[in-house]
C-alpha cells in the first residue's frame, strides 16, 4: 500500500515536474524543475529494491544539472533571470517529437507481452550488478570507458588554443612557461627542478 | 522581561563599517573598540544591525550610498556617526541603546514600511508591472527599489546613482528597475554574457573612497574603470601621524581579510593597535610575522598575482613581494609602505592590471596596492585615468 | 568492539539533536579561536556566542532584493541543512545506528552533493551578483575535489568490501583504515571542509565577494545557512570515525563515547586548519585537485584493491 502511494506520487510529479521545464519562464527553475523530474523517476529504482543504482541516479542527476546550471551562468549572467524567457525552441516540432515518443512508448507497454518472473533476485543486488559489470561484461566496460575518456581528452586538446610550444618556447626550453594566468602547479614544480625562476 | 528582549541583549551587535577618506585614523579607533567589546564586522547589511560611518561623507556620491546601504539594513537596526576619534566609544554605545530600544525600532520600522508604500505607489503610476514588482511586499521593506542590498553598489548601480529616480524608467535591457547583463568576447574570444558592477565606496576591507566600475563574465574582469569619490583632505591623510609599522600591519589585516583568513587578520588587527598604544609584544609580533612569511596558502593566493615592473618603487613585483616588503617595515627593516606618488601610480596602473583577472585576484590586487586616497585629488585622479 | 546494528526507528529523532550539539561545539571552538586571535579572554560568553548569535538571527527581519527567485531561493536555504541532516543518518553512533543502509556509503555521498544544488539555488535565487558568483564558485571548487573525494570512499569500500557503513567498522576490528589509507583520509577531509564550504575552501561565501551566497540572507534565512554549513562540517567530521577510525572501537570506554570522542577530535582539527589557512585561489586548487590529489587517490585505491585481492587470495 505504502509502496502504492510512494510510486504513484512519485510517478505524477515525475510527471508535473516534467511538464513545468516547459512552462517556467526562467533557465534556472526549467534546470531545477528537470532535476526534480529525474530525482522523481529514481525514486522508483529504490522501490523495486535497487536501492544502489538508485541513490547512484540521484547522485548522478544532481550533480549533472548543478553542472549545466554554471555553463548557463556563463551564458546568462542575470542572476534570479530577471528576463522571462521561453523555454520551448521550434515549439511545433518538439510538441510533435514529445507527442509521438509518449504515445510509442505507452503503446509499447501496454502491447507487449510482458514475461514473467522466473527465479527470485539475489540477496544482494548491489553485489550481482558488481559481479555482472566486472565480469561477464568486464571487456565492454572497459571499451566503452576507455572509448568516453579518449573522446574527452582529444575534444580538450584539440579544442584548447594554447599549446606546449606556446607556454615553453619553441624548443620547450622557457622556464617558467608564458602562462596568460602565471604560477601553475606544473610550473612551479617544472621551476623549482629547473632552478630558475623568482 | 520576555524572551526576545533576553535574547536581543544577549547577542553582540554586527557593525558594518563605511569609512569616508580621511576617515582612517577613525576606522582604526573604531576596529580596536569593537575587536575589544568582540562586535564581529560585517560584510554585508543583511548581516549587520549596527552602521559606523567613519569619518564624513561630505560628497554626494558617498552620501548617496550610505544612505542606500542604510536602506538595505533589516531592522532591528541602529546607526552611528564618529567623526571624531575621540566620540568612537560614546557613539558607539549610544548606537547600541537604540539597538535595544523596542520603541526607536518600531517606529523606524513603521516609518519604513511607509516609505516603501510610497515609493510603491510612485512606481506603479508609471505603468510597467512587471514581474519583478509582484516581490515588493510590506513585511520585507528592506528591498527598496535599488539593488539595495549589496554594500558594493551591485550590479547596475553605476546608472541608478546618476540618474536618481529615472532608474524606475524602463529603459533598454531593464527589468524591475534593474540593468540586465550585455553581452561581449571573453578572455577566448566566445560571446559570453557580462554584468556591470561597481565595487565600492561601500565595501568590506576596500580603500576609503575608491570605486572601481567593472564589467564582469562570469567572475573574470572584462573591464575597469577607476574613480575616487569624496573630498580631499587638504591637511594631509589620516595616516600622517601613525607609525609606519602600524601602518603596514594595517594594509596586511586587510589582504588577510581579502585573502580569507580571519584569524590571521585579527591577530593583524591586535598587533597593529598594541603598536600604537606601544603595548607590542616583540617576539609575539616576530612570530606572527615569522607564520605569514611561511604560510603557503597564503602565498598561493598572492602569487604572480597584480604584477607590475616598477624598478625602486614600492609597489614593484607582485602581491607577495608586495606584502613581504610590508612586513618588512614591520620589522623596521624599511621604512614605510606608502611613499612618494604612490596612490597616483596605483591609480594609474590599476585598470590594466584588473582587466582578464578573476574577481578573487582583482580583491587580492587592490588590496596589495592598499593605495592611501586621503588626499588624492580627485579631478586630478580621475582626468589622469581617463 | 560489538558489531554495529540498526538501532529503533527514534534514534532517527536523535540524529538532528546530537549533531546540533557537535556544530555548536564546532562554532564554540571557532569562536575561541578567533578570541584569542583578538586578544579577548575566553568567557562563557564566548563559548556561548554561536547561541546568541542564533538568538539574534531569530529576531532579524527577513529580507528579499527585487526581482529575486522566492523559489529556488527558500528550497536552497531549507535544503542545506536538511541534507547534512540527512547524510548524518548513516553514522553509527557506539554500536546503534540509525539508518544502517545497504549502500550508506553512496547515501551520504549523495546527501552532500545536494549541498551543491542548494548552495547554487540560494545564491542564483537572491539575485545579487554576489550570491550569483558565491553560487557559481562553489560548484566550480567542487569539480576539484569531488572525484578525489568518491576515489576516498570508494578506497573505503574496497578495503571493506561493502557499502554498508557498518561493514567498514567491521572491517577495521584489526586495523584502522586511517593507517593503510592515508591519503584517502587525508583527501576525504579536505573534502569535508569544502563541501561544508569553510575554512580554505570558503570562496563561495567569500568576504571578497561580500559573503557571497550569504549577502542577501538575514534573519532565518541566513541562520539555515550558517547552521547548515557547520551541521554539514559535523556530519562530515563524524562520518570520518566510522570510515576511517575504527568507529566505536577503543578501550575502557564505552563505544558511543569513542564515537564522539574521535568526532570531536576530527572536527576540531578542522576548525583549527581553518583558522590556520588563507582561502584556497579556486584556479590554484583546480590544479592541484587534478595533477595532485587525483593521481595519488587513484594511487591509494590501486594499493587497498592489490592487498584486498591478495589477503582474499585472488577471489
Amino acid at each position: 500500500m505504502a509502496q502504492a502511494v510512494v510510486f504513484w506520487v512519485c510517478a505524477i510529479g515525475a510527471v508535473a515536474a516534467g511538464l513545468a521545464v516547459f512552462r517556467v519562464d526562467s533557465m534556472a527553475r526549467a534546470t531545477f524543475a528537470l532535476l526534480a523530474s529525474f530525482v522523481l523517476a529514481a525514486v522508483p529504482l529504490l522501490l523495486l529494491g535497487l536501492s544502489y543504482l538508485g541513490i547512484l541516479v540521484i547522485l548522478m542527476m544532481i550533480m549533472e544539472m548543478v553542472v549545466m546550471a554554471v555553463f548557463m551562468i556563463m551564458y546568462m549572467m542575470n542572476p534570479a533571470g530577471l528576463m522571462p524567457m521561453s523555454m520551448v525552441h521550434n515549439k511545433k516540432g518538439s510538441l510533435a517529437i514529445s507527442t509521438g515518443t509518449f504515445v510509442v512508448l505507452a503503446v509499447g507497454v501496454l502491447l507487449v507481452d510482458w514475461p514473467q518472473r522466473q527465479g527470485v533476485p539475489p540477496p544482494d543486488v548491489t553485489f550481482a550488478l558488481g559481479e555482472a559489470l566486472m565480469g561477464s561484461h568486464m571487456l565492454v566496460m572497459l571499451v566503452i570507458g576507455l572509448g568516453l575518456f579518449a573522446t574527452i581528452v582529444s575534444a580538450v586538446v584539440l579544442s584548447h588554443p594554447r599549446g606546449r610550444y606556446d607556454r615553453f618556447g619553441d624548443d620547450l626550453r622557457r622556464r617558467p612557461p608564458d602562462d596568460p594566468i602565471p604560477g601553475s602547479v606544473d610550473a612551479r614544480s617544472l621551476t623549482r627542478i629547473f632552478g630558475v625562476g623568482r | 522581561m520576555d524572551l526576545s528582549g533576553w535574547m536581543r541583549i544577549q547577542a553582540t551587535p554586527r557593525p558594518l563599517l563605511v569609512t569616508a577618506r580621511g576617515g582612517g585614523g577613525i576606522r582604526v579607533a573604531a576596529e580596536r573598540v569593537l575587536r575589544q567589546r568582540g562586535w564581529d564586522l560585517a560584510s554585508t547589511p543583511a548581516e549587520a544591525d549596527l552602521l559606523v560611518v567613519c569619518g564624513v561623507p561630505d560628497d554626494d556620491a558617498l552620501a548617496a550610498a550610505v544612505e542606500r546601504v542604510w536602506s538595505a539594513f533589516p531592522a532591528p537596526r541602529a546607526r552611528a556617526s564618529v567623526h571624531v576619534e575621540t566620540d568612537v566609544v560614546s557613539e558607539l554605545d549610544r548606537a547600541r541603546v537604540r539597538l535595544d530600544d523596542v520603541e526607536w525600532q518600531r517606529s523606524d520600522i513603521a516609518a519604513r514600511t511607509g516609505a516603501a508604500e510610497t515609493a510603491r505607489a510612485e512606481e506603479h503610476t508609471g505603468e510597467h508591472d512587471h514581474t519583478g514588482h509582484t516581490t515588493h511586499s510590506t513585511t520585507e521593506p528592506a528591498c527598496g527599489h535599488h539593488r539595495s542590498s549589496d554594500p558594493g553598489g551591485g550590479h547596475s548601480m553605476g546608472d541608478h546613482d546618476m540618474g536618481g529616480h529615472d532608474a524606475h524608467m524602463m529603459h533598454g535591457g531593464d527589468v524591475a528597475g534593474l540593468r540586465m547583463a550585455d553581452r561581449a568576447p571573453d578572455r577566448d574570444g566566445l560571446a559570453l554574457d557580462q554584468l556591470h558592477v561597481s565595487l565600492g565606496p561601500v565595501l568590506p576591507d576596500w580603500p576609503a573612497g575608491l570605486v572601481v566600475r567593472v564589467a564582469l563574465q562570469g567572475d573574470v574582469v572584462q573591464s575597469a574603470e577607476v574613480e575616487v569619490i569624496g573630498e580631499a583632505h587638504p591637511d594631509g591623510s589620516s595616516w600622517l601621524g601613525m607609525p609606519a609599522a602600524a601602518a603596514a600591519l594595517d594594509s596586511m589585516a586587510r589582504l588577510l581579510s581579502v585573502c580569507g583568513w580571519g584569524t590571521a587578520m585579527r591577530s593583524a588587527r591586535r598587533l597593529r593597535d598594541e603598536l600604537l598604544t606601544g603595548a607590542v609584544d616583540d617576539a609575539e609580533l616576530g612570530r606572527f610575522v615569522g607564520r605569514l612569511r611561511r604560510s603557503r596558502t597564503l602565498r598561493w593566493a598572492t602569487d604572480y598575482v597584480g604584477r607590475l615592473d616598477l624598478p625602486h618603487s614600492d609597489l614593484a613585483g607582485d602581491a607577495t613581494q608586495r606584502w613581504r616588503r610590508w612586513l618588512d617595515v614591520v620589522e623596521g627593516r624599511e621604512a614605510g609602505h606608502r611613499r612618494g606618488d604612490h596612490a597616483e601610480v596605483a591609480l594609474e596602473r590599476l585598470p590594466g592590471l584588473l582587466e582578464g583577472q578573476e574577481l578573487a585576484a582583482a580583491r587580492v590586487i587592490v588590496a596589495s596596492l592598499d593605495p592611501d586616497l586621503d588626499s588624492v585629488l580627485p579631478r586630478d585622479a580621475r582626468d589622469r585615468v581617463r | 568492539m560489538n558489531a554495529v546494528s540498526q538501532g529503533p526507528t527514534w534514534t532517527v529523532l536523535l540524529v538532528p539533536v546530537l549533531l546540533g550539539v557537535l556544530a555548536l561545539c564546532g562554532a564554540a571552538f571557532a569562536r575561541v579561536l578567533d578570541a584569542r586571535a583578538d586578544g579577548r579572554g575566553i568567557s562563557g560568553g564566548v563559548l556561548a556566542a554561536p547561541l546568541a548569535e542564533s538568538g539574534r538571527l531569530l529576531l532579524q527581519q527577513r529580507r528579499a532584493v527585487v526581482a529575486s527567485d522566492r523559489l529556488l531561493a527558500r528550497t536552497g536555504v531549507v535544503l542545506v541543512p536538511v541534507a547534512a541532516v540527512l547524510a548524518a543518518l548513516v553514522v553509527p553512533l557506539g554500536d546503534r545506528t540509525a539508518s544502517d543502509l545497504s549502500i550508506g556509503i553512496v547515501w551520504f555521498n549523495a546527501m552532500e552533493v545536494v549541498t551543491w544544488a542548494a548552495l547554487w539555488m540560494a545564491g542564483w535565487g537572491s539575485n545579487s551578483v554576489w550570491g550569483l558568483l558565491g553560487g557559481y564558485r562553489f560548484v566550480v571548487q567542487g569539480l576539484s575535489y569531488e572525484l578525489p573525494h568518491m576515489f576516498a570512499l570508494i578506497t573505503v569500500a574496497t578495503g571493506a568490501g561493502s557499502l554498508r557503513v557498518s561493514d567498514a567498522v567491521a572491517a577495521q576490528e584489526s586495523l584502522w583504515f586511517v593507517v593503510w589509507m592515508p591519503v584517502a583520509f587525508v583527501a576525504f577531509l579536505l573534502s569535508a571542509l569544502a563541501l561544508s564550504f569553510s575554512g580554505p575552501f570558503d570562496t563561495a561565501t567569500g568576504r571578497d565577494i561580500v559573503g557571497g551566497v550569504l549577502a542577501e540572507y538575514s534573519g532565518v534565512d541566513r541562520l539555515l545557512l550558517v547552521a547548515g554549513r557547520w551541521l554539514m562540517l559535523s556530519a562530515a567530521a563524524a562520518m570520518s570515525v566510522p570510515l576511517f577510525l575504527g568507529g566505536s572501537g577503543g578501550p575502557l570506554l564505552p563505544g558511543w563515547l569513542w564515537t564522539l570522542v574521535k568526532a570531536v577530535a576530527v572536527l576540531g582539527l578542522l576548525v583549527w586548519v581553518r583558522s590556520r589557512t588563507a582561502t584556497l585561489r579556486m584556479d590554484r586548487f583546480a590544479e592541484f585537485g587534478w595533477l595532485v590529489l587525483i593521481p595519488l587517490t587513484l594511487l591509494q585505491a590501486l594499493v587497498v584493491a592489490v592487498v584486498v585481492v591478495g589477503m582474499t587470495g585472488g577471489m
